[in-house]
């Protein structure tokens, strides 16, 4: 019996292999090789054809002189700074909605839109908008601003950074923040509301103390997502937003992969600018891990 | 479960041998041979119009030949064609500029110096080298000139009558050109158009007129290291075109249009004094003069600072676009055939009529008829310098625009900052 039962599982386990390789053998080709062999890359001087030559560290001593990856280092810190906006404004919104606001089926929608527009077409038009051949301008002017043309916000250092930070961690995020933290909400149990109300708790004292303990899972998940965003998908926005300009302002350490290697061809040395960028990113994982592990225990 | 499991095994072979029989025979089908022609300009309307009829009439010449002509966008075209070389992707042609971006996968390329034994006396020798991997007009040839291209300053006449200005006069002096602009600022007129958005391609074509007149042929300099942008010409062009800006001879809203096509097309509709363009392909002789008439627009090489030792300098790349044959290709010859024919004779005629490009070969008639074409020739052909940005490591044109956009555009940093932020970028990608 234990025999046969043995022999089962085998051959299930085979048959889970078997479902599984093929994704597995997609994740090594098209994950870890890649990821593996750019650890190698970026000790290479290496244009992206051709045969490397290996140098060693000094891809990454270059990098320690480059003002490049500090304004890089920089600019992310700055978009960092605002993810607990970017956190706080969704539940707060949410926690509204959960109360009833009249007519939230059509904020919903709104709030919504940013998520279906995406970054490209929101970099797009918001590059338009405070352009300043751009309407935003033109109404300044309308309204008698005088030198109204003058204004360039995404061509100042400090304001791009602001709109872009404001746009893409707060704004673009919103949406999906609200309907995530709605749908958390959705199991509190409506006692713990009732016995505040008894207690005489007023609207923000509920949030604070009922609100956010119960989805607090949910609020260090879609912060640990909002890293992630920052760290590596604000690619498309920076580039139909600001180019990374001016100067280095909006330059983050994703585009200048891209800028270094596929428009500079130094595929070697950008490769040691990604090998930074995964340490970001394996912190996080392992941030979101260690979350997900300590709320299964709970 | 014996049969599950070999539904499953079945399943996955053929889900993996998929791409592969998708990917189909390696065997040349007889017949025609098809060439595949990767190209960013099939786009454009005009220049469009003329590769469809020169394929035309290539392909009713030789009939064994079909181009099949791929529209790239400009945008990101270095990287697919980086990433087509790389996966061994079917392209037998493309067009490329002759700058580092296209240097950058000359391993790609196919040395044509045999196969155009034939025909290389028609070609004007510094198209051809800057066609060559070495720079010799004799060796190393890896692509075959489509235009010979150069920058200069064009500036409508008509606005210069508004403002009191003598049109037949070009102000190339620096004092000169600094009164202009003031006459024509005082006039109502922004003196000079540009376009700096994103990539701020006025300010760089400035710079490379100006820079040329300082060093002339020192600009090769830059390829090296034995020129830098610490040196005291470079100061001194960023310090002259700093201040046009500061002066408020520039277009207010540059920062926020893009040199293409809204610059362009902003002074092809009469606004503005100047305006930095080229001399093939697009914003030149032919497209301001069709635009504002031919009699309205003027042109020289740049404007000369009172210690620039180059003072007829005309920028010229030798060749701006050209066509190469890659190596890897099954259909080597008749690729080769087709560039050659391309930037040559009847087909090289259809690009220049329709285009106003200048085609660098010497079986296409220039028209002498066109008084300003013939200028812009002369200096091109009599007083040539190299152009900075093929000269300056390719990857730090990038790097270039956002430093520069910081010191012109935003006002945020000093003249020094600029120089030390440059200097610091050119070594890094040296």
């Amino acid at each position: 019996m234990n025999g046969n039962r043995k022999k089962s599982l085998t051959s299930e386990g085979r048959d889970a292999w078997i479902l599984i390789l093929p994704l597995l053998v997609l994740m090594i080709v098209f994950i870890l090789i890649p990821v593996m062999s750019n650890f190698y890359y970026s000790m290479t001087k290496w244009k992206g054809i051709g045969t490397p030559e290996f140098i060693g560290l000094r891809n990454y001593s270059k990098l320690l002189t480059d003002e490049r990856f500090f304004s890089a280092l920089k600019t992310m810190g700055t978009l960092i700074l605002y993810i607990p906006l970017g956190v706080l404004l969704p539940l707060i919104i949410a926690a509204i909605l959960r109360d009833g606001l009249k007519g939230w089926k059509f904020f919903r929608s709104i709030l919504f839109l940013p998520n279906i527009l995406g970054a490209v077409i929101l970099g797009t038009l918001f590059s338009v908008l405070f352009s300043q051949v751009g309407p935003l301008i033109q109404f300044l002017s309308s309204i008698g601003v005088e030198d109204a043309v003058r204004i360039n916000l995404l061509g100042k250092s400090r304001t791009a950074i602001q709109i872009l930070s404001l746009l893409f961690v707060v704004w673009l995020r919103l949406g999906f923040g609200c309907i995530y933290f709605l749908a958390a909400m959705g199991g509190i149990d409506n006692s713990y509301y009732d016995a505040a109300k008894i207690d005489g708790a007023g609207w923000w004292q509920t949030f604070f103390r009922v609100t956010v303990p119960s989805v607090s899972f949910a609020i260090q998940f879609f912060t640990v997502l909002a890293f992630i965003e920052v760290f590596a998908r604000m690619y498309s926005m920076i580039f139909s937003l600001t180019g990374g300009g001016p100067g280095y302002a909006t330059y983050t350490l994703e585009f200048g992969v891209y800028r270094i290697g596929f428009i500079g061809f130094q595929r070697g040395y950008a490769s040691a600018w990604a090998v930074v960028l995964f340490l970001f990113c394996a912190i996080i994982a392992l941030v979101q891990i260690r979350l997900i592990r300590k709320s299964e225990a709970a | 479960m014996k049969k599950l499991r070999i539904v499953l095994i079945l399943a996955l072979f053929i889900s993996l041998a998929m791409p592969l029989i998708a990917g189909g025979s390696n065997e040349e089908a007889a017949g025609p041979v098809t060439i595949t022609y990767w190209d960013f300009k099939f786009e454009e309307e005009v220049s469009g119009a003329a590769f469809r009829e020169m394929d035309a009439l290539f392909m009713e010449d030789n009939p064994d030949i079909i181009i099949n002509h791929v529209a790239q966008s400009e945008d990101g075209y270095y990287a697919a064609l980086m990433a087509a070389f790389t996966a061994g992707t079917d392209v037998d042609v493309i067009l490329t500029h002759t700058d580092n971006r296209g240097w950058n996968l000359s391993d790609f390329f196919t040395t044509l110096d045999d196969s155009i034994a034939d025909v290389k006396g028609d070609y004007a020798p510094a198209a051809l080298a800057a066609c060559s991997e070495s720079g010799d007009a004799n060796k190393n040839i890896k692509m075959l000139p489509l235009t010979s291209q150069g920058l200069g300053i064009y500036y409508n006449k008509a606005n210069f009558i508004k403002a009191g200005l003598d049109p037949e006069k070009a102000p190339v002096e620096l004092n000169e050109f600094l009164a202009a602009c003031e006459a024509l600022k005082a006039a109502g007129i922004p003196p000079i158009i540009m376009g700096n958005q994103g990539s701020g391609y006025s300010i760089d074509f400035l710079y490379r007129v100006v820079l040329a007149t300082f060093y002339g042929n020192g600009i090769d300099g830059f390829k090296d290291g034995s020129s830098n942008f610490t040196d005291s010409e470079y100061v001194e062009a960023s310090r002259i075109i700093k201040s046009l800006f500061e002066m408020d001879y520039v277009n207010v809203e540059n920062p926020s249009i893009a040199y293409f096509m809204d610059a362009i097309n902003l002074f092809k509709s009469g606004e503005g004094g100047f305006f930095v363009g080229l001399t093939s392909d697009i914003a030149h002789w032919k497209d301001f003069g069709d635009a504002l008439g031919y009699e309205n627009v003027g042109y020289f090489s740049s404007f000369v600072a009172p210690d620039a030792k180059y003072p007829n300098a005309q920028v010229n790349q030798g060749a701006g676009i050209a066509l190469a044959s890659i190596n890897y290709s099954k259909n080597v010859e008749a690729a080769v055939k087709y560039i050659k024919s391309y930037t040559s004779g009847e087909r090289g005629k259809v690009f220049m009529d329709a285009s106003g490009a200048i085609v660098p070969n010497s079986t296409i008639p220039i028209d002498s008829s066109n008084a300003m074409l013939s200028d812009i020739l002369d200096k091109m052909s009599m007083y040539a310098a190299p152009d900075i940005m093929t000269r300056v490591p390719g990857g730090m044109v990038g790097d270039f625009y956002n430093i520069a956009s910081l010191f012109f555009l935003a006002d945020e940093i000093s003249l020094d900052e600029y120089i030390e932020k440059l200097q610091k970028i050119y070594e890094t990608n040296m």
